[in-house]
């Protein structure tokens, strides 16, 4: 957020910028990781259960956030539905990064034709956006949180191929890769040795912002019924239920809106600072 | 310029096919016997051939999708297994609610993210600017269909000025369909224009580093003059692209909005068709909305073309 006039040193200044955002994220994905580690051993309350003598509890001393329209205590919930929201954001993005990375890199070092016919059946892929790949995925194999991490993790590969891409025909252009072809290096030990670890960076950056993603999709399939089934709680169909109460209790969509919107800034937040980090050229514009 | 367009539409038509037929294979091929779907797990063996000689699932693939895709060019898209009525008359009409949600969202998004943008990166070295910065990237963690129920709870739970949800036929009432636009429409457009604002910050804030910029105030303009004649147009060619991405998250966040604000839309037609299990109805719902992605991209494209010249040569 620092601003920068041209001819002043960037480096300290921009540094200082990254840093802010950067640790600002960690922060909030810190809190998002703190209440899925408590919720394993301990919630207040069973956040699985029914429970007809508390229902919509407004929040107060025992609830500290008050209670569903099933009597569950919100707060407990909230924590527990922390780790649907991790664990899918964590295999989806292992699944796009395993598929779409070595895609990106092939394609960056093979320039010409089958790079280009790569790209094309990328740009493909990308007309089927993750959401949609994951509702059609529940219309064929029915609906769950497997069917969702991998349809999200297919839908995001396009995004790491883009990026793996664009990022390996800049290494090849050097002088080092263009050492290691002359003195007959194979494809894949250059892809290995020089490629992926210079292109390292810029995929942990992508990782990050499509982690933000996946919690915001993993939340919008919660909320249409086609994500992790009852009783797990998680925080897109928190707010389904709590649709149903909006003339009643409105509060109820507030506290997993917050959660989720404290997941996805986190990541979004810490994939900004990385980049500050890693791209010297971008320190000066976000 | 007439060539590079002519060439362009080739592309886009390629890509259409090649997207019907991925489309055609992950619910036509990979669900199995589509018999034995629509019939359900209790059929006898006897009754699921009757039914697959009845669907024509006895036929080559190649030919089942040439079927296909061949009805779907004259705006037949086949019989739904659960209803046995046409696809094609529900999907027509669902499909022009959804064009107006997404283009009215786009024109929202748009209207604030321009501004909004130009604004931040103007008071970029201000407090105010940062606050503004700020915003936009909590707006951007929103979901969309969050902001909705919230402007529900706001401005139909609360303060009653509007409904909650539903659809009004334009042809029918204008001011009730109005009325009914106006939330989901907001709820939509809020997200993509916090994404959008904070693109149109990074482009003006590059593009007045330019020389041109430097040119320009050196002439003696102002700064607003230099950024408004010179700048905007060049900073325009980043958010368009950005623009074109957004559009298929567009698209899927309107699926969603549809469903919180009950609009009897494509993204409805699709869920529930999914939770009827009607993949032949879900396959050309898809394909719809696929090609619609598909054709807005062409379309920004093109607006690329006419907006900077440099790229009319380029293939």
């Amino acid at each position: 957020m620092t601003a920068i006039k041209p001819g002043t040193p960037t480096r300290r200044a921009a540094g200082h910028s990254g840093g802010a955002t950067l640790w600002a994220g960690l922060v909030l994905i810190g809190l998002v990781v703190l209440a899925a580690v408590v919720s394993a051993f301990w919630t207040p309350f069973d956040p699985e259960g029914v429970f007809s003598d508390s229902i919509l509890r407004p929040p107060g001393a025992e609830h500290l956030l008050g209670t569903d329209s099933f009597g569950r205590d919100v707060f407990s919930s909230i924590l527990r539905g922390a780790q649907i929201s991790l664990l899918v954001g964590t295999v989806a993005v292992g699944i796009a990064a395993v598929l779409g990375v070595p895609f990106g890199i092939v394609a960056g070092m093979n320039p010409g034709r089958l790079d280009q016919f790569m790209m094309r059946s990328n740009d493909i892929s990308l007309a089927f956006p993750a959401l949609l790949l994951a509702i059609i995925f529940g219309a064929i194999f029915g609906a769950g949180t497997v069917t969702a991490m991998v349809a999200l993790g297919i839908g995001t590969a396009p995004a790491f191929a883009l990026i793996a891409r664009s990022g390996t025909m800049q290494i090849m252009s050097r002088e080092y890769v263009q050492a290691a072809r002359a003195s007959g290096k194979s494809g894949l030990f250059i892809g290995m040795r020089h490629i992926l670890p210079n292109i390292s960076g810029m995929l942990i950056v992508q990782a990050s912002v499509s982690f933000g993603i996946a919690v915001l999709a993993e939340a919008a399939l919660s909320y249409l019924g086609l994500g992790t089934p009852p009783p797990t709680p998680s925080w897109g169909r928190m707010l389904q239920d709590a649709q149903g109460y909006l003339f009643i209790e409105p509060l109820l969509i507030v506290w997993p809106g917050i959660a989720i919107a404290i997941a996805v800034l986190g990541f979004n937040l810490l994939g900004d600072g990385l980049r500050d980090r890693f791209d010297p050229r971008m320190q000066v514009n976000r | 310029m007439v060539l590079v367009v002519l060439r362009r539409i080739g592309v886009f038509a390629t890509t259409v096919v090649v997207a019907s037929i991925v489309t055609f294979l992950l619910l036509s091929i990979l669900p199995g016997n589509a018999a034995r779907i629509a019939l359900g797990v209790q059929a006898s063996e006897a009754d699921v051939a009757a039914q697959a000689t009845l669907m024509g699932l006895d036929r080559p693939a190649i030919v089942r999708y040439l079927d296909w895709f061949g009805h779907v060019l004259i705006g037949d898209f086949g019989t739904s297994t659960v209803s046995r009525q046409p696809i094609g008359p529900e999907i027509t009409d669902a499909l022009g609610i959804t064009v107006i949600l997404v283009l009215t969202s786009v024109v929202l998004a748009l209207l604030f993210a321009i501004p909004f943008g130009i604004l931040t990166a103007v008071r970029q070295r201000k407090p105010d600017g940062a606050i503004l910065s700020g915003i936009s990237q909590i707006g951007v963690a929103v979901p969309g269909f969050l902001a909705g129920m919230l402007l529900v709870t706001v401005f139909a739970v609360t303060l009653r000025w509007l409904p909650a949800g539903g659809w009004v036929d334009p042809g029918e009432d204008v001011g009730g369909f109005l009325e009914h636009l106006i939330l989901p429409a907001i709820a939509l457009g809020s997200v993509q224009g916090a994404v959008l604002s904070r693109y149109v910050r990074s482009s003006v804030l590059e593009v007045m580093r330019e020389d041109f910029i430097r040119t320009a105030r050196a002439k003696g303009l102002g700064a607003g003059r230099a950024l408004f004649r010179h700048g905007l147009r060049n900073a325009a060619v980043p958010v368009m692209t950005v623009l074109g991405l957004q559009i298929a998250t567009l698209l899927v966040g309107a699926v969603v909005i549809e469903r919180v604000f009950s609009i009897p839309g494509l993204g409805s037609l699709l869920l529930d068709k999914v939770a009827l299990r009607d993949l032949p109805a879900v396959q050309g719902i898809v394909l719809v909305l696929v090609v619609f992605v598909l054709a807005l991209n062409f379309l920004v494209d093109l607006a690329f073309t006419m907006i900077d010249p440099r790229l009319r040569s380029a293939t």
